[in-house]
């Protein structure tokens, strides 16, 4: 592979596909880099494909179908549930129904979080001049609402409400795909972020197509050199990265792009602003394929479900995975594929293990005890689990130790959201076309 | 209070009004004593009220052990304010350093140990035998006083109503200056953890462990978490005798600072009253009238500037009644998780050699290993006593020819972080006491064998001798949060006329003096606009 592009495009996601399909059909010459062995699996939900990125990407053209998650559902132990829907009237119902007060405060609480959000006086969209640095410093309400968004999760919910089941929902629901605790700051953002509309998740429906799948062609059609050569070296020089694939073959690019902020980890990037404290964390994803007959919780195949038995294992977690080891009651989500098998993860594992004063690697060992972990934690909320397993399949996302390909390039671009991914590269990509970032 | 000082004090002035009376100042900390300072050399009639019956506030000298002092709240001055210094004449006052930039050691959980000559902005290594460690913290220290003087403004306390345009156009232009280099790393150092940032700059190595530990002493905040990295700039952004990032010792350590600035009051012809506690703060319309004292006098002044803690001031002597929400809610929803503690210990023996005694006039510092700090700030947090403590201790007998005691030693000692209690109990303390000991032990192996008396010391006894609320002196926490609490207190609730600069005025840990100058130079400007 040769030549020169604005956009090198690392990973495959959605996000990763729909913001090179969005700059490739602006006129940008994107590349983008995926890995190479990637298997084919059912689909999890995906974030929410907003009206404009639909329209920037033509996907009317193509026979895509999705529905939205059914309901966001937290199990508790002893069989107590506490669940939340897209609308805001149908949540502040839910509540009511499940002899939650805090019902009331619901709609205030969603506008007063995108308010939060939007205005922010200093960050990615206020802006993060020096400017915008000094006008925040030197006013003391900016100053406040910096605090509040840039603060822990648990104080913004501690303000507003008084359920400990509902603190634990949203938490649990804002938090569980970071990895982050709820003590800490810079996760009150990831709580802003996930009240926002684009944050709901969509699912492919049985036998319709696939998000990735349309994607892929929305990104052929739009003319992105698709490749999964592995980089050997990147060097920044000027305003150009010189990526090499090995021999003659190397391209000039202008950015490198990472859609989703773990896109970035896992090739060991960090980017500072809005992506807070995302070290020390790996992902760990297990898939369960059942035999015909398990029923969901709350009869919802179509929902994402939150495992956790109280708000403050979340903190515990975020902890134990910092300090390198496995913690026994993961926080962990699931949810069902359209060919029914369970996926379930959990980000709140250790990047390391620390043990005896040294870190190490994962090794095959830890993997089955952390699927473990995440069986018997599923086995404590559906009745019968263990039983109707019938074969299991584990995935680590670990960020890389010691020096990596991109670890230390210029000119990288990281989209720091999770919920909203989609919404939120595409946009990032156009502002960097702009040269607004 | 009790019957018999209710009698005394019903007998003195049931009702006694007293006016004539420019600005009042409550509380007789430093701040307090700054504040009262400046505005008497501009020639206001100025009381200065303090509760206890000393002044100083909670640095203080104390009988630590039968017949030997020791002085509490601080042990090093390494944020005192040049303006303070210069403004008030603290050099004529009696301020004297008996080392200004203090060599400092650093030692570590393997035993390794590194010796740096005067502060690590020298980069003058003893044993660092790495051209590249030597070279990548030559460059690494560069940008951070480079990047601190740079934000020293933006670390002033501020944010005054009146001054308010008038801030944000002194920061943007102090600010604006700043390349775009310098834009890009304070954009990065602001939401950077202090992990994220030295392990880029230094690995896995020594100097990533020395600076973490640097940069989370005495911070509520855990290196790992955003915004952590900005209290290591802080830190440098300040000066101790005129050293930008120096640690210094004055001679009769922090307390002649005190005495100083008690000077610098008593020239102002400030009246200082001690022993004078006050029950309430004036509001009359949205303006300060003076104060209220608990025997039910009244002092009248247009001007009151409050140095006592923020729930002191406003929960108490204000009300909550005049207070608006936010503020309301930055001062309750909060509670303070970590602290630090003192512990000074007397010694038995004295220095053998030569080489010995110039080791206890060094600044020593145990650095516990990264997953070490991680761990403790973890437990401090969840309100476990960590195993390894960060520790920084000073011998003042040895710094301070005036302080030496015949055949014994003090050493005092920093330890950080600690679970922060109201009121903990002796076990708790004796928990916090060994641990102490214990991480001393790493580095000073024996030393316990030599200890003749210790007096330990909590955020919240210091709070306590200065009746102040017992959170008072905890660690702060992450930097936006004490901007944001800061700018919240200094805005004063709007009440005209009232000005604070308590320990939430102040942006980290340290005796500093700053708030107290600027808090009076607010209400001095206001005073001249209404004069004029």
């Amino acid at each position: 592979m040769n030549g020169q592009f604005d956009f090198l495009v690392i990973g495959d996601d959605e996000a990763a596909l729909a913001a090179a399909a969005a700059a490739a059909k602006a006129g940008a010459r994107v590349a983008l880099l995926a890995p190479a062995d990637r298997k084919k699996r059912a689909p999890a939900a995906v974030p929410s494909v907003p009206n404009f990125v639909w329209r920037r990407l033509d996907l009317q053209d193509y026979d895509l179908t999705l529905e939205p998650v059914s309901a966001r559902i937290t199990l508790f132990k002893d069989g107590e549930t506490f669940t939340s829907h897209a609308s805001a009237r149908a949540t502040a119902e839910a509540f009511a129904e499940q002899g939650c007060d805090d019902h009331l405060l619901w709609r205030d609480f969603q506008e007063e979080m995108t308010a939060l959000c939007m205005d922010r006086p200093y960050g990615p969209k206020g802006g993060t001049g020096v400017k915008a640095f000094a006008a925040m410093l030197a006013d003391p309400a900016a100053l406040s609402q910096s605090a509040r968004l840039y603060g822990p999760c648990a104080d913004i919910l501690d303000d507003y409400f008084s359920d400990p089941r509902l603190k634990a929902h949203l938490a649990a629901h804002a938090l569980g795909g970071s990895g982050r605790g709820d003590g800490e700051a810079g996760s009150a953002e990831i709580l802003t972020e996930f009240l926002d509309a684009d944050a709901w998740r969509l699912r492919a429906p049985k036998d319709g197509t696939v998000l990735r799948a349309v994607l892929e062609q929305v990104c052929h059609d739009a003319g992105v050199v698709v490749t999964t050569q592995k980089p050997v070296e990147a060097t920044s020089s000027g305003k150009f990265v010189t990526v090499s694939f090995g021999g003659e073959e190397k391209i000039r690019v202008r950015h490198l792009f990472f859609a989703t902020p773990d896109a970035a980890r896992m090739a060991g990037v960090k980017d500072s602003l809005g992506a807070l404290g995302q070290a020390g964390h790996a992902a760990f994803t297990v898939r369960f394929r059942l035999a015909s007959g398990a029923e969901p919780p709350c009869g919802d195949a179509s929902a994402i479900f939150q495992i956790i038995d109280d708000r403050s294992e979340l903190q515990a977690a975020r902890d134990a995975a910092l300090q390198g080891r496995l913690y026994d009651h993961l926080p962990v989500e699931f949810e069902y594929a359209s060919n029914g098998e369970v996926i379930a993860r959990s980000a709140f594992l250790p990047a390391a293990f620390f043990e005896a004063g040294e870190w190490r690697g994962w090794t095959g060992q830890d993997r089955q005890a952390a699927a473990a972990i995440i069986k018997e934690r599923l086995s404590s909320r559906i009745p019968n689990f263990a039983a109707h397993i019938r074969r299991t399949e584990t995935e680590l996302s670990a960020p890389p130790a010691g020096k990596t390909v991109f670890g230390a390039c210029d000119r990288v671009v990281v989209q720091p959201h999770r919920h909203n991914a989609i919404s939120a590269a595409v946009k990032l990509i156009d502002r960097v076309m702009a040269g607004d970032e | 209070m009790n019957d018999a000082s209710k009698k005394t004090a019903d007998k003195k002035n049931p009702h006694l009004i007293e006016g004539g009376i420019d600005a009042i100042v409550i509380g007789s900390g430093v701040d307090g004593l700054t504040a009262a300072a400046y505005l008497g050399r501009a020639g206001l009639r100025t009381v200065l009220i303090g509760a206890g019956p000393e002044i100083g506030g909670r640095i203080a000298v104390r009988e630590i052990a039968p017949g030997v002092e020791g002085v509490d709240g601080e042990h090093l001055v390494t944020v005192l304010d040049p303006e303070v210094i210069a403004d008030l004449e603290l050099y004529r006052h009696g301020i004297e350093f008996a080392a200004r930039r203090l060599d400092t050691t650093y030692f570590f959980e393997s035993g390794g140990v590194l010796r740096f000559d005067g502060d690590l902005t020298q980069a003058a290594l003893l044993s660092l035998d790495d051209d590249s460690d030597r070279e990548a913290l030559e460059a690494f220290m560069g940008d951070v006083l480079e990047t601190s003087a740079f934000l020293r403004p933006a670390f002033a306390p501020g944010g005054y109503p009146g001054g308010g345009d008038a801030h944000q156009r002194a920061l943007e232009k102090s600010l604006g200056q700043a390349s775009p280099e310098m834009a890009m790393r304070i954009r990065k150092y602001l939401f950077a953890t202090a992990d994220d940032v030295l392990r880029a700059r230094f690995g896995e190595g020594a100097l990533r462990t020395l600076l973490l530990a640097e940069t989370s002493l005495r911070s509520g905040a855990s290196p790992f978490e955003p915004f952590s990295f900005m209290s290591l700039l802080r830190r440098y952004a300040g000066e101790a005798a005129g050293l930008q990032g120096a640690a210094a010792y004055p001679k009769g350590g922090a307390a002649s600072v005190v005495t100083a600035l008690r000077r610098a009051a008593q020239a102002a012809k400030v009246d200082v009253r001690a022993a004078t506690p006050i029950k309430s703060i004036l509001i009359e319309g949205d303006k300060v009238a003076g104060v209220t004292l608990l025997d039910g006098g009244q002092v009248r002044a247009s001007i009151v500037i409050a140095a006592v803690d923020a729930q002191q001031a406003f929960q108490e002597m204000i009300g909550p009644q005049f207070i608006d929400i936010g503020l309301q809610r930055m001062l309750t929803a909060r509670r303070p998780h970590i602290a630090s503690a003192r512990m000074q210990i007397v010694l038995k023996g004295v220095a053998q050699d030569d080489a010995t005694r110039r080791n206890m006039m060094r600044r020593l510092v145990y650095a516990p290993s990264p997953e070490a700090i991680a761990s403790a700030f973890i437990d401090a947090r969840a309100g476990r006593v960590p195993e390894r403590l960060i520790v920084e201790a000073v011998f003042p007998t040895a710094l301070d020819e005036g302080a030496a005691l015949d055949k014994r030693q003090i050493m005092s000692v920093l330890a950080h972080p600690l679970p922060f209690d109201a009121e903990p109990d002796a076990e708790r303390r004796e928990a916090i006491r060994s641990a102490i000991l214990d991480s001393i032990e790493m580095f000073a192996a024996g030393f316990s064998g030599r200890i003749e008396a210790e007096d330990l010391r909590l955020a919240c006894d210091d709070a306590q001798s200065v009746h102040a609320s017992s959170g008072a002196y905890a660690s702060k926490p992450d930097i936006l949060q004490q901007w944001a609490l800061a700018a919240a207190v200094s805005g004063s609730g709007g009440i005209s006329g009232f000005y604070f600069c308590g320990p939430e005025a102040q942006i980290g840990a340290g005796l500093s003096c700053a708030a107290g100058r600027v808090a009076a130079r607010a209400a001095l400007r206001a005073y001249k606009k209404g004069a004029a």
